[in-house]
Parts: C-alpha cells; structure tokens; sequence
C-alpha cells in the first residue's frame, strides 16, 4: 500500500512480545529515532519532545524484548551515560497474523485514525474564529455543498495557503483508476524526494486513493 | 477552494439556532434537496434522502420553526392538501465559525470527515488479498516509515495500482511549504475534472496537508 521498502529488507520478527512493543506508536518513534542515529535516554527525549522518564521507561521495554541494545556508555561528570541502538539497522518486519489485531481493517484504523484526526485539528485551531461554514449550490458541484471558507476570498488564499484538506468522489473506469492512481503516488512522490531538513518546521502531507465500489459500510 | 461566485452569495446566518440546524447531517441532506428541487413534498423529499417519512416531516418542522424552509404553496392529492417546501435561499446559507461553539467547529469537522475517512480505511483492507506484513524502517531520507506490504511483489505491484495510502512527516521552510501545497491543490483540481459519469465505479480520493506534526498524536 505504500513505497516499497528500501534494500535491504527489515530483519523478520516472530516473537510476540517483540511485535506488541513494535505496535506501540512511543515505540515507533523511539525505535525511528535511534535507526537514525545511538542516542542516550536524554538525547532521545529532545528529539521525541517528550519527558525522559516515559523515555527511560519505554527503552526498558525494547531492551527487555531486545529490540533496543546497549551499545556503549559515554562519561558524564563521574556518570556512566548509556548509548541505546536498534537491535537491527534495517528496522523490523511481521506478518498481520502476529499481530493482537482480529482484522486489518482494525490495524489500519489504529494506525490511522489518530493521525487523520489530528491532521483535522491541526488545520482548524489556528484559524477557526475567523472562518465560515457555507452551504450552498457551489457552481461547480451538481449538489449542494458543506464547506469551510471566508467571504473575504483574499484572506482566504491567505490563510490556507499552507493548509489542504480535500477529499473527492471519483467515477472511473478501470483503466483509468489506475492510470490517475498511479500518476497520483508518482507526483506524490516527486514532492516528497524535496529536500527535508529537521530543523525546519514540520509538516504532515497525506493522501489517499481507494476504489468503494461494491458494499459499503 | 473556489471561487466564490460575486453577485449575491449565501445568504448570512444570524442565530445560533439556525447554525446549528444547518450542521445536522440530515438538515444538510433535506436542504440540499430543497436547494436541488424547490416545492417539493415531504415525501418527495423523503424518497430523494432515503429516510422515512416521519423523520423527514420532524425535520422539516424544525426547519420550519428556525426559518430555513417555507411552505411555497400546496398541491391536491385525492381530497387532502399536500404541502409543497422551499429552502428560504436559493443560493444557500452562510456563517461565521463564531456562531457556533469552539468545541462544535472541532466535532463537526471530524464529523465531516471522519466518516469518509473510516470509510476509505475499510476499503483499503477489503481489497487485499494475500497476508501483509507490517515493516518498520528507516528509509532512504532518514524518515521512519511504518509500512504494510505483502511479501510477494506481484500483490504489492496489484495494490499498488489500485489504492494508495500514505502519511508522511516533513520539514520545510515557508516558501516550500506554500509551493507544496499548491501543488496538492492542483492535483487535487485535475482530480475533481474528471467528468462525473455516475455508472462508472466509484473511487475516493483525499490529499491532506498540514502545517503540523502529527506522529505524537
């Protein structure tokens, strides 16, 4: 569903206690952080922008099921700093059966959800005072249509102009589907090859293409 | 994100009460209704948004109270009066976020899309075939990817085709941001182009950007 995974492949993990903690989304992003980079339990709680006791207790964790290692101490003053690195360097892979998941649609939505919603939250709380609802025939749809807007067209542009949130009915045929589907992910991923420098502010970027034919929820 | 048509746009809410009458899913389906076919009857109306009569009529009572339908006359139906509906405006209806409370505008952006967004999840899953594996990695710009992917490259080259699913963090400075997201609105533009021919099958699409990180959701 999304680009394949760069050479070489993830080490294969069959344990479950290994697979729960690679679940956990703290855990993912601890995990992300030391694949770029050994760090020490203050290092990583800077980076991850959360409190190094949640930190200490979470790389006590992935010690304990071993997908984190010691890989060295660094002195401090008279202390010993421990250097946490990624059991593998290639990062981890299991199947869906290993997973507490009963359904993939369960996963996806776990994995998703969350993060769709704070995308929501993340393009409104700057700007909700002064935004409008509309609904109204927009001209260009055959119905009538809910929208967010503001009468004042210029401030608009202004204000969404680092901000997206679009979704769209499509009515293909097959070959079309693919055809725009797979232009979509190419364009996708020729503005994700832009140059990305973490010291920049962050951004999130999303997109979706599914065919819903067929039953519906 | 269009252009907002000049001469006489929605007409301006001024009470609450009529705000949040238009927020409600099945107020929205019965004016746009109403907006699409004016002097129609509740069963007419009934018929076009697959509810049943009683739920209509109880809607449109309220609608009525709170001024966003009129009775526009009555046609006869074996011996009784039938009575025939409007929308109070033909070119809809606007109003400020701060009509409504702050906590609302939030609820009812994730009512807006959520469901869509469920939605399009369930269909992602429905339309794989083979077992996926979840893979957690570092890719190739020093991004942590949480992956699904089946182990046969002939099914990820068949889902690839037909879904794509994909959230992604970045950083960039202002300027690059505000290019990036033109350049999603006018993917998304060229999407919303395709002719709308209603007994082709159907495909979502969402492309979301925001000026925000989202992984500590």
């Amino acid at each position: 569903m999304t680009e394949p995974p760069a050479v070489p492949a993830p080490v294969s993990v069959t344990n479950a206690a290994q697979v729960s903690a690679l679940l956990e989304r703290v855990n993912q992003e601890i995990l992300g952080a030391l694949l770029k980079n050994p760090s020490s339990a203050s290092e990583l709680a800077k980076v991850l922008e959360r409190p190094l006791k949640a930190v200490i207790y979470r790389l006590e964790t992935l010690l304990e099921v071993g997908l984190v290692e010691v890989a060295g101490e660094r002195k401090r003053g008279g202390r010993a700093i421990r250097i946490f690195a990624p059991s593998s360097s290639v990062g981890w892979c299991f199947p869906f059966s290993l997973t507490p998941a009963a359904t993939l649609l369960e996963l996806l939505e776990r994995d998703m959800v969350p993060r769709l919603r704070a995308m929501l939250r993340a393009s409104v709380e700057r700007i909700r005072d002064e935004m409008w609802f509309y609904f109204w025939p927009h001209p260009e749809f055959k119905t009538a249509a809910f929208e967010m807007r503001m009468p004042d067209e210029a401030r608009f542009e202004h204000v969404m102009r680092d901000t997206t949130l679009g979704i769209a009915t499509l009515y293909l045929t097959e070959t079309e589907a693919i055809k725009l589907n797979l232009e979509l992910r190419e364009r996708y991923f020729s503005l994700m090859r832009e140059h990305t420098d973490s010291s920049l502010k962050a951004y999130s970027v999303a997109v979706f293409f599914t065919p819903v034919s067929g039953d519906k929820l | 994100m269009t252009e907002l048509e000049e001469s006489g746009g929605p007409t301006v809410l001024t009470s609450s009460e009529q705000a949040e009458a238009l927020l409600e899913r099945l107020s929205q389906q019965i004016l746009g209704a109403l907006l699409k076919t004016p002097s129609s009857s509740a069963s007419e109306i009934a018929l076009e948004v697959q509810r049943s009569l009683k739920t209509v009529l109880y809607w449109l009572k309220k609608l009525l109270e709170v001024g966003l339908v009129q009775v526009c006359g009555e046609r006869r139906r074996g011996g009784r009066a039938v009575r025939l509906y409007a929308p109070s405006s033909s070119t809809g209806w606007r109003f400020p976020f701060t009509l409504t409370s702050a906590a609302t505008v939030l609820e009812l952006i994730e009512g807006q899309m959520m469901p869509f967004m469920r939605e399009v999840i369930s269909h992602m899953a429905v339309h794989v075939r083979e077992e996926m594996w979840v893979e957690l990695f570092c890719d190739e710009r020093g991004q942590v990817q949480f992956n699904l992917n089946a182990r046969s490259q002939r099914e990820n080259l068949r889902l690839e085709r037909t879904i794509t699913g994909m959230m992604h963090q970045l950083h960039l400075t202002s300027e690059q941001a505000e290019g990036f997201n033109l350049r999603l609105r006018e993917m998304l533009r060229e999407l919303q182009e395709q002719p709308e021919d209603a007994s082709q099958p159907t495909y979502s699409v969402g492309l979301f950007f925001v000026p925000k990180s989202v992984e500590k959701a």
